[in-house]
């Protein structure tokens, strides 16, 4: 009997366990290729507004506001083709035109959110946005042009931006506006800008 | 005779024990040795259960993959947006890649003038990325036209995070030429606003 149970038990042990290795070992390195660390997410961007670009068909409509994101070296600079930006920020005109850094250049238009320190001023810049949004509910369509050098990563952060409401129209602290969620309503986020179309001067 | 038989049963019963214990000691030596392995095989499968585990839950079933290099840093974004399937142009620090085929060279962040249009600074068009692009317009729309559906003309742009705004254009102009309408920008997500 003593030795019945012995053979059971050993039974048990031989259980070869050297072809599921094999397996695994096969199947580590084909999912190690398909395994990605750095998830890859996307930002939809309208079709372009070049000079003689054919391949516009869908961005025919001309849209009243025609709000300009311009990022350039000392800042962002907000215009509007359809309405007064000053007004529309509140913002005194002659104040705004002192605002550029090179006082010797001729005063560009709009509004400039000069840069702090070395980095760009995000927080003015949704501020803003914000106080056109409101002005202006029905306009999503923002055109985004930068000077030549800039990266494409300040672009991306602009386009960050300016894509959602945040819980409050207008933040003081870098750290509150980080921290802040996007506002929602009826469980969808709220929108503030999302409708990017690259521009460049030909 | 009966002495004969005797010692025959003696030695087959002799024969018998000797190989009786013969067996055991190969059995127990064996399962001796099974143990050792046993523990040695049971380790690693833990090991490589966890491994496997940990791999499929960063498997990514995403239609575009970003081998990330010094050369090929995406920027990061707070979109949730997930990548779909569409064609797409690589602008790394060094070269512009279309369908795993290097198609220019870059340097200091701009594209040589022999490679535009005409051979002018000044063109938006990059040639050799316009011939590519027009190529996988050509075999998207024969796809779309064998599914029966429409040409949507996306494309993926996947760039460098230090890519000039100037290049970028460039590459969204050559696109647009090349019958592309709409595009999706490649960003790692996880990034936090403003930062």
């Amino acid at each position: 009997m003593a030795r019945k149970k012995k053979g059971v038990s050993t039974d048990v042990e031989d259980l070869n366990l050297v072809p599921i290795m094999n397996l695994v070992v096969c199947l580590i390195p084909i999912i190690l290729y398909g395994t990605v660390l750095v998830k890859v997410g996307v930002v939809n961007v309208n079709a372009p507004k070049f000079g003689m670009g054919k391949a516009t068909p869908s961005d025919d409509e001309e849209k009243p506001l025609n709000l300009t994101l311009g990022i350039e070296e000392t800042g962002f600079r907000l215009k509007a083709g359809g309405a007064d930006i000053n007004q529309l920020l509140g913002v005194d005109p002659t104040a705004a035109a002192a605002a550029p850094a090179d006082p010797s250049a001729m005063p560009a238009p709009g509004v400039l959110i000069p840069k702090k320190g070395d980095t760009y001023d995000y927080v003015e810049l949704y501020n803003k946005l914000v106080v056109i949004k409101k002005a202006k509910p029905d306009e999503s369509i923002i055109n985004l042009t930068a000077d030549s050098k800039i990266h494409y990563d300040h672009i991306i952060k602009s386009m960050d931006a300016i894509r959602y409401h945040l819980e409050q129209d207008s933040y003081s602290e870098m750290d509150a506006y980080k921290e802040a969620g996007i506002r929602k309503t009826d469980n969808k986020r709220e929108l503030l800008w999302p409708d990017v179309v690259f521009a460049v001067a030909q | 005779m009966a002495e004969k038989e005797k010692t025959r049963e003696e030695i087959v019963a002799e024969w018998v024990q000797a190989e009786g214990q013969r067996l055991r000691a190969e059995r127990k030596g064996r399962r001796n040795l099974k143990d050792t392995e046993g523990v040695t095989i049971n380790s690693l499968m833990d090991a490589m259960t966890i491994i496997l585990i940990f791999l499929l839950m960063n498997y990514s079933l995403d239609p575009i993959k970003v081998d990330t290099s010094e050369d090929l840093k995406l920027p990061a974004s707070t979109t949730e947006i997930a990548p779909s399937a569409t064609a797409s142009v690589v602008v790394t620090a060094k070269e512009i890649v279309v369908a795993d085929k290097s198609i220019v060279a870059i340097k200091d962040g701009t594209v040589d003038k022999h490679d535009k249009q005409g051979g002018d600074e000044k063109s938006l068009q990059i040639q050799p990325l316009f011939d590519a692009l027009t190529e996988q317009a050509t075999a998207q729309k024969e796809m779309a036209r064998l599914r029966g559906a429409k040409f949507d003309g996306i494309l993926t742009v996947i760039a460098h995070t230090e890519t000039p705004y100037r290049l970028l254009t460039e590459v969204l102009y050559t696109a647009g030429q090349a019958e592309f309408a709409k595009f999706k920008f490649a960003v790692a997500k996880g990034g936090r606003r403003g930062i």
